[in-house]
């Protein structure tokens, strides 16, 4: 599934101050192409991963996932949108800290609209395999707290993988771990985006973990600018 | 509807434990548990009182008056009696009764009965048959606590006013005057046909004189009252009914059940902010995980209804804890309350109550989940997901007029009146509004006056109370809130107890004698000189009231006398004269006869002639719309007395005195029949006994009270009536800490990330501990102040309102709640940073997902 971004802009207000935080950028990644976002801290790329997975609304442009464009779309109509085409990878993970690793893998599914949903067997029975790929079938019925940082987010990418997304987004996958495990997560993302063909867009700041995708773009000032 | 998911959600995160749900079902249960349990204790009362009442009242009808029925009223008797109905007389009174073998000697209840007696019911007799011996004359039945105190067995002799009687037989479960039997002992009986022969009934003395109807159909009791009531009251006959008199048990204990009700009040309003406080701490905790939740495709409404579904589940539990709780406290209460109501309560499961507790607690924890839930609800996921800060947004205006409907419907549910309910669910919203200002002014105040050169631990603190993100308005509500509910309840207890305790003073009476007539007081006074005792008598002249303010009082209760009441037309007053004021009197209006030094004016030398002078209880006058200058007319023993009402006196009617609604000035009843009482101080029992010996010989129809006696009777009453009172009280106040712990508990998230944060930093224990102490006493203080002064009022304005009580704040004891407060805000605190002080900052950062 491809992704359109026009004309997107992004302000807050603070008091009588505007801060702009995104000024009308314009990008297109096509289906099953993967993106690196590059920038400083508090450049926007979070900001902009945040807009183009409809998890907040620009001050002004555009983003189409595929042929919907978001801004048609309540706020519960881009939920099921993400429930059903989008997975997220969180930089702090954002596991639920009450479900084991295995319940926090079968959430999407379960959140999934009720003609797309399948069966409690199949959504176990899936769960179970993702969590197998990424390594951690010996640990299906553990909690969050009872995991390594790698191991989290090894949960978290098989949760995002789970509902087989069209889309990806990773925010900053591998900011809270060490190179060794961060490499591992990379290279555990760029093996599931090719498998199932999923467009992906990775937000970091490590040159090197870019390196991976297909594309690199910059983000400095509020725009965007061609690296690879 | 994704209720499955809702179901799971709620199976996994309850799955967790009861340490994440344990406050949220304590908060809900004590609020739950005090509401079902006072419910249940109304309704055990009202239910065992209509059960018992025709028992206690002895038929369906009761007719009584101070001097013996009239012929007419014995004919209309003996008509019932020739349609079908059973008719018992009898004539109670309280008189010292001895054994001259043992030579004891008591006050007791001694009850003439006829042969009819009792009207209903059957009589619990040992040996079988001695009741129905007692018209046989010449014998006494009576309660087994006579035997025991008189020390007398079976055929022993009893002396009853001048008769020597025969100890017959131990008899139980007949009718009781509480009356009597309150300030006497228990009951004796002797035949109807015996009394006159006692010399017990002279004119004056205080014997009531009944009869009882048991109608052939029950429900022909107030048929028959209404139909005579009127002519009876005529002849100083009032009629009463089974159903009425059950009616005044449920409604008519005073000051008990209005307090009941108060406490109730005060636990389901105690309950709901407790219930609020956990749904409260309860969302907080969960609020990243519903970020999380929508950030990966969960729906807005999705997650509003698995929350809610949550609440309302844990809500149920909580409230089917709380109804357990108040069930067993039900059942525990007629044990706590034995002896302090005139009938024993049968505790029983009262489907209603439990049903309106459930619901009311379920109602409540899903109403104040809607609250923080719609705040959320349209927050990018994004920004939800930054944090709590940015996920708040205003609003949900349908759930605050949901919370004032739902405030109205407790208060109307609990007080029974929509007028009262408005007051007070209008001023329970007026205190949450000045507690939120008062949050926000503290806010303010700490932003204005932030002490930059203060030491790191201070600043941190108080910048606490001003950063985004803060707690201050919510636990300055919350805290103060449970404070103003408690103080309020502080002063209304503080003064009811107070109001109960009887105290004896060592120059009050403790020797009281009456039915002394007129004939017999130079012997008594002689007597009691001869002890070297005081000797005064004071004169007892009763009465009813002919006119008010120049209106016959039969025209006055023709029109209608208001909702003021009849008793104060239709009465028997029991006035006197003298010289001086009591000391338990004090002047309101008017000037007593002389003033100090002064002569004692002629009588009538100031107002109309042939008006005797009259000072009146500032009371009565109220009730008779009566002032100085107006005129009552008596009618003592028929004949006509006219009186001027020339002063009004407030009357401190606890006090071990003689107190009159009216005193006449000296002189003016000189001829009119009284008998005379006397309240003499000494300290030697000895000599009480012999004076009590010599009224037997001499006087055997003075009746004499040994206060001393009667002192641990009060005792014993007015000590179970304040331990109902503090009993109460404290399960409220226990119930109120709970709640403010729990709504305290609802910064604790917030506050130990940042502690532990501090910690990795390199802060010390004893500076994280100061951040927090800062933080916490400076809430505490402010909220339980504001609230306590705010209590404060509402105590003083409810004490006048319900209970008609001149209280004033006791702001000693607020001041210690006061500071009870402040040190559960700083445990709290202490708590707080408990878990991380103790954990290396490590292990902490990761407990608390930094």
């Amino acid at each position: 599934m491809r992704i359109e971004v026009t004309g997107l802009a992004k302000e807050y207000r603070s008091g009588s101050r505007v801060l702009s935080i995104l000024a009308g950028l314009d990008l297109r990644v096509d289906s099953g192409e993967s993106v690196a976002v590059v920038g400083p801290s508090g450049s926007g790329k979070t900001t902009l991963l945040g807009l183009m997975a409809g998890l907040d609304r620009p001050t002004r442009g555009e983003v189409r996932l595929g042929d919907t464009p978001l801004s048609a779309l309540t706020e519960d109509a881009r939920a099921e949108f993400r429930a059903v085409h989008v997975g997220f990878v969180f930089q702090t993970f954002h596991l639920l800290a009450s479900l084991t690793a295995l319940e926090n893998v079968e959430v999407p599914l379960e959140l999934a609209p009720r003609s797309k949903r399948r069966p409690v067997g199949e959504i176990r029975r899936r769960a179970a395999g993702l969590l197998e790929q990424v390594g951690l079938g010996d640990r299906l019925h553990h909690y969050p707290a009872e995991l390594s940082g790698g191991e989290q987010q090894r949960v978290a990418i098989a949760r995002a993988f789970v509902t087989e997304p069209r889309i990806l987004f990773a925010d900053e996958p591998t900011g809270n771990l060490d190179r060794e495990t961060g490499a591992r997560i990379v290279d555990l993302l760029r093996g599931l985006n090719d498998v199932g063909g999923t467009t992906m867009v990775l937000v970091t700041h490590d040159e090197g973990i870019a390196g991976v995708a297909d594309r690199v773009l910059r983000l400095a000032d509020g725009e965007l600018a061609e690296v690879r | 509807m994704e209720f499955p998911f809702a179901f799971r959600l709620l199976v996994r995160e309850g799955r967790s434990g009861l340490r994440r749900v344990g406050w949220f079902l304590v908060a809900i249960a004590l609020g739950v548990g005090a509401l079902v349990a006072l419910y249940g204790l109304q309704r055990d009362a009202a239910a065992s009182a209509r059960v018992e009442a025709r028992t206690l009242l002895g038929g369906d009808l009761r007719l009584q008056a101070s001097l013996p029925l009239d012929e007419r009223v014995l004919q209309v008797l003996d008509s019932l009696a020739s349609a079908g109905a059973a008719v018992a007389r009898g004539t109670s009174l309280a008189s010292v009764v001895s054994a001259p073998g043992s030579g004891r000697a008591r006050l007791l209840q001694v009850n003439a009965v006829d042969e009819h007696f009792p009207a209903i019911g059957s009589v619990a007799e040992n040996p079988a048959g001695a009741w129905s011996r007692l018209p046989e004359r010449g014998g006494v039945l009576a309660d087994s606590q006579v035997f025991g105190q008189l020390g007398i067995a079976l055929s022993d002799s009893l002396r009853v006013g001048t008769l020597l009687l025969e100890a017959r037989g131990v008899v139980s479960g007949l009718p009781v005057d509480f009356g009597i039997e309150w300030v006497a002992g228990p009951p004796v009986y002797i035949s109807l046909e015996d009394l006159p022969a006692s010399g017990l009934v002279d004119f004056g003395s205080l014997a009531q004189h009944r009869a009882w109807v048991a109608l052939p159909g029950s429900d022909e009791a107030a048929g028959v009252r209404g139909r005579y009531r009127e002519e009876f009251r005529r002849f100083g006959v009032s009629i009463e009914t089974a159903q009425r008199e059950a009616e005044g048990f449920a409604s008519g204990l005073g000051d008990l059940t209005r307090y009941l009700g108060f406490v109730g009040l005060l636990a389901l309003l105690l309950g709901g902010l407790g219930v609020g406080s956990a749904v409260n701490v309860y969302l907080e905790e969960r609020l990243p995980s519903m970020a999380v939740l929508r950030c990966i495709g969960a729906r807005s409404g999705t997650l509003v209804r698995a929350y809610l579904l949550q609440t309302a589940v844990l809500g149920a539990i909580g409230a089917g804890g709380g109804v357990l709780l108040g069930i067993g406290l039900q059942f525990a209460a007629p044990v706590l309350l034995s002896g302090v109501l005139p009938f024993e309560i049968s505790p029983a499961l009262h489907p209603a109550a439990i049903a309106i507790g459930w619901l009311l607690g379920v109602w409540v924890a899903v109403l104040f989940s809607l609250y923080p839930l719609l705040q959320v609800r349209n927050v990018s996921p994004l920004a939800a997901l930054r944090g709590p800060v940015a996920a708040r947004r205003p609003g949900g205006a349908g759930v605050v007029l949901l919370l004032a409907g739902t405030l109205f419907g407790v208060c109307a549910l609990q007080l029974g009146d929509a007028g009262e309910a408005a007051i007070v669910a209008a001023s329970t919203i007026g205190v949450l509004c000045i507690l939120r200002l008062a949050g926000a002014g503290l806010a303010r105040v700490s932003r204005a006056l932030f002490p930059r050169r203060a030491p790191f631990a201070l600043r941190q603190g108080i910048a606490g109370l001003f950063r985004p993100g803060n707690q201050t308005g919510t636990i300055v509500v919350s805290l103060g809130a449970g404070t103003f509910l408690m103080s309020a309840l502080l002063v209304v207890e503080t003064h009811l107890r107070a109001s109960v305790d009887v105290r004896f003073g060592p120059d009050e009476p403790t020797l009281v004698l009456f039915d002394i007539q007129r004939d017999q007081a130079e012997g008594v006074r002689d007597l009691l000189r001869s002890e070297g005792i005081d000797d005064g008598l004071i004169p007892i002249v009763p009465a009813r009231l002919d006119e008010v303010g120049g209106e016959p009082v039969e025209e006055i209760l023709a029109r209608g006398s208001g909702r003021r009441g009849r008793w104060m037309y239709t009465r028997l007053y029991r006035n006197t004269y003298r010289d001086e004021q009591g000391p338990a009197e004090r002047l309101t209006a008017g000037r007593w006869w002389r003033g100090p030094g002064e002569d004692l004016p002629s009588v009538g030398a100031e107002v109309r002639k042939g008006a005797a002078r009259v000072s009146l209880e500032v009371e009565l006058a109220d009730r008779l719309g009566v002032g100085i200058g107006d005129e009552l007319v008596w009618n003592v023993q028929g004949v006509r007395v006219a009186s001027v009402i020339s002063s009004l006196r407030e009357v401190e009617w606890s006090s071990v005195q003689p107190n009159f609604f009216a005193v006449f000035e000296p002189g003016s009843l000189d001829g009119a029949p009284a008998t005379f009482v006397s309240l003499s101080s000494t300290d030697d029992a000895a000599t009480r006994q012999r004076v009590q010996d010599a009224l037997l010989d001499g006087f055997p129809n003075v009746s004499f009270l040994d206060i001393s006696v009667v002192q641990a009777t009060l005792e014993r009453l007015t000590g179970q009536v304040g331990l109902v009172f503090r009993s109460l009280a404290g399960f409220v106040l226990a119930g109120g800490a709970m709640v403010l712990f729990a709504s305290l508990l609802t910064s604790r998230f917030k506050r130990r990330r940042e502690s532990a944060l501090l910690k990795t930093l390199g802060a010390s224990r004893r500076t994280i501990g100061g951040v927090l102490l800062a933080e916490y006493v400076a809430l505490g203080a402010i909220g339980a102040a504001v609230g306590l002064a705010l209590g404060g009022v509402a105590g003083d304005l409810i004490l006048g309102w319900q209970f008609d009580i001149d209280g004033g704040v006791p702001w000693l004891d607020l001041s210690r709640l006061w500071v009870g407060v402040v040190l559960l805000s700083v445990l709290v605190g202490w708590s707080v940073s408990w878990p991380v002080l103790r954990a290396p900052p490590l292990a902490s950062l990761r407990r608390e997902g930094g």
